[in-house]
């Protein structure tokens, strides 16, 4: 099966970082951006960061900020899997990582330990940090405007940590996304009901129990175990990334990502 | 399975997502009680114009000034910088800031998403630094006739005044602090400098 999510999160990721890079129609990197001189679009843990260290509202701040929190809220944490650019360096370097693996005949799984979920941790550390400081902290150490700030005014030394993470990531996996990533943890927070969802047929769901969603999930959400089996008709997980890989390893069509409010859980 | 499922749940229990926002809360407000009081200078660097005075709090470090800049003039301070790091500075003697002349506004405070830069009312009412004229170095004062300053300065005369032996000298009041004089200069390190606002 082709894996249709996974070719067009990819896309739209590379589409995004390109976009920025050649500057047609868009102003910005990817902590606030303009689209024809007009339309903003702001990182709102950015906005949140400032409007803490200086202690105002930024009113005129909070409209591009809100575009986007919209967006997740009604949607989902779409930047997560869709746009981030670090996101999309990670996610490549996993699949080749996974590739390799194959390639010596190791085993590719869930035994693999993932880290814990703490995003909600630093995403506290920094609004605190910013609170007290006066400094808008994760913007001056963030490896995702390293790349997405980068390819617009040119890359720096903070790329080194975009280096460090990727050699971090090989035996931790997605520690990023999962445990530190202060703005995975917000958008997580606000967009965990959004409408664009994994979606489950609890018909079918729970025939072949080979658990293909568990292991393909990046975020190490038990969708099979934990919702699937569960009785959900969607999965509701902050650590959802809607990238949709789950539903395109499943072999009987029981996962697929869609619009529409979740049903009640089915009676069993 | 049953492990998995007891250790991978749907991510940490209400009490434990509190408990992990309490204690990075805490060590986050601890730090930056910390840093705060060398956090907060940075280093003094020429900003564009409308530059907040809390400007390392305001600033989202997202480079729409630089690339809004008509003469790229802007560029984002570099990991030397401190806690300056990627906020927008100007270097005069490299690149001046024009005011956007020929443009119907400030370029850099009509793209800044946050009041890091804000529009002034006028471009008369730019107060970007002020400029100081070295007189132990500037040609004039040693006795050529130069006047390179007072041509090229945007408020020549107001801004820049000649004396009768065209010495120039800054009027403080006037001075918006563009620093197109330091740029215009001809001595090989320029004698008159912005001393940047704040």
């Amino acid at each position: 099966m082709i894996p249709r999510w996974t070719i067009a999160r990819r896309a739209s990721a590379a589409a995004f970082l390109s976009w920025l890079a050649l500057g047609w129609g868009i102003q910005g990197s990817s902590v606030a951006t303009r689209i024809a001189d007009s339309l903003p679009f702001t990182d709102p843990l950015a906005a949140l960061e400032v409007s803490l260290a200086s202690g105002e509202l930024h009113p005129h701040l909070w409209i591009g900020a809100g575009v986007v929190l919209g967006i997740t809220l009604l949607l989902g944490p779409m930047f997560c899997g869709w746009l981030c650019p670090l996101g999309l360096l990670l996610d490549l370097a996993h699949s080749l990582e996974r590739r390799v693996r194959r390639l010596m005949h190791r085993h590719v799984g869930v035994e693999r330990r993932l880290p814990p979920r703490t995003r909600i941790l630093t995403l506290a550390l920094v609004l605190g940090f910013a609170a007290t400081s006066g400094l808008p902290l994760f913007q001056l150490i963030s490896p995702i405007h390293a790349i997405g700030r980068g390819i617009v005014l040119g890359f720096d030394v903070a790329l080194g940590l975009v280096a460090l993470l990727l050699v971090v990531e090989i035996f931790v996996p997605r520690v990023w996304c999962r445990a530190l990533c202060p703005l995975g943890g917000l958008y997580g927070w606000v967009g965990k009901h959004g409408l664009l969802r994994v979606r489950i047929d609890p018909e079918r769901a729970g025939q072949i129990r080979c658990r293909r969603c568990d292991v393909a999930c990046p975020a190490g959400i038990a969708v099979m175990e934990e919702y699937a089996l569960g009785g959900a008709t969607s999965v509701v997980d902050e650590g959802c990334m809607r990238c949709g890989a789950c539903t395109e390893v499943c072999p009987r069509g029981v996962l697929h990502m869609g619009l529409g409010a979740s049903r009640k859980r089915r009676e069993n | 399975m049953q492990t998995r499922a007891e250790t991978e749940s749907a991510g940490p229990r209400p009490s434990r997502r509190l408990l992990l926002a309490a204690v990075g809360l805490g060590i986050g407000a601890g730090a930056g009680t910390l840093v705060r009081e060398g956090g907060r200078h940075g280093g003094t660097y020429l900003r564009p114009p409308g530059a907040a005075a809390d400007f390392l709090a305001t600033c989202l470090r997202c480079g729409l000034c630089a690339e809004a800049c008509p003469v790229d003039a802007i560029a984002m301070a570099g990991v030397a910088a401190g806690t300056s790091y990627a906020t927008p500075t100007i270097d005069a003697r490299e690149a001046p800031c024009r005011l956007c002349a020929g443009f119907d506004e400030l370029r850099c405070t009509a793209v800044c998403p946050s009041t890091a830069l804000s529009a002034p009312a006028s471009r008369r009412e730019v107060r970007m630094g002020v400029a100081r004229i070295d007189t132990d170095r500037c040609l004039a004062w040693l006795g050529v006739v130069c006047r390179a300053c007072w041509h090229a300065c945007p408020y020549p005369g107001e801004a820049l005044a000649l004396d009768e032996r065209t010495r120039p000298s800054v009027v403080e009041e006037v001075c918006v602090g563009c620093g197109i004089c330091v740029h215009a200069c001809l001595t090989e390190e320029s004698s008159i400098q912005v001393t940047p606002a704040s």
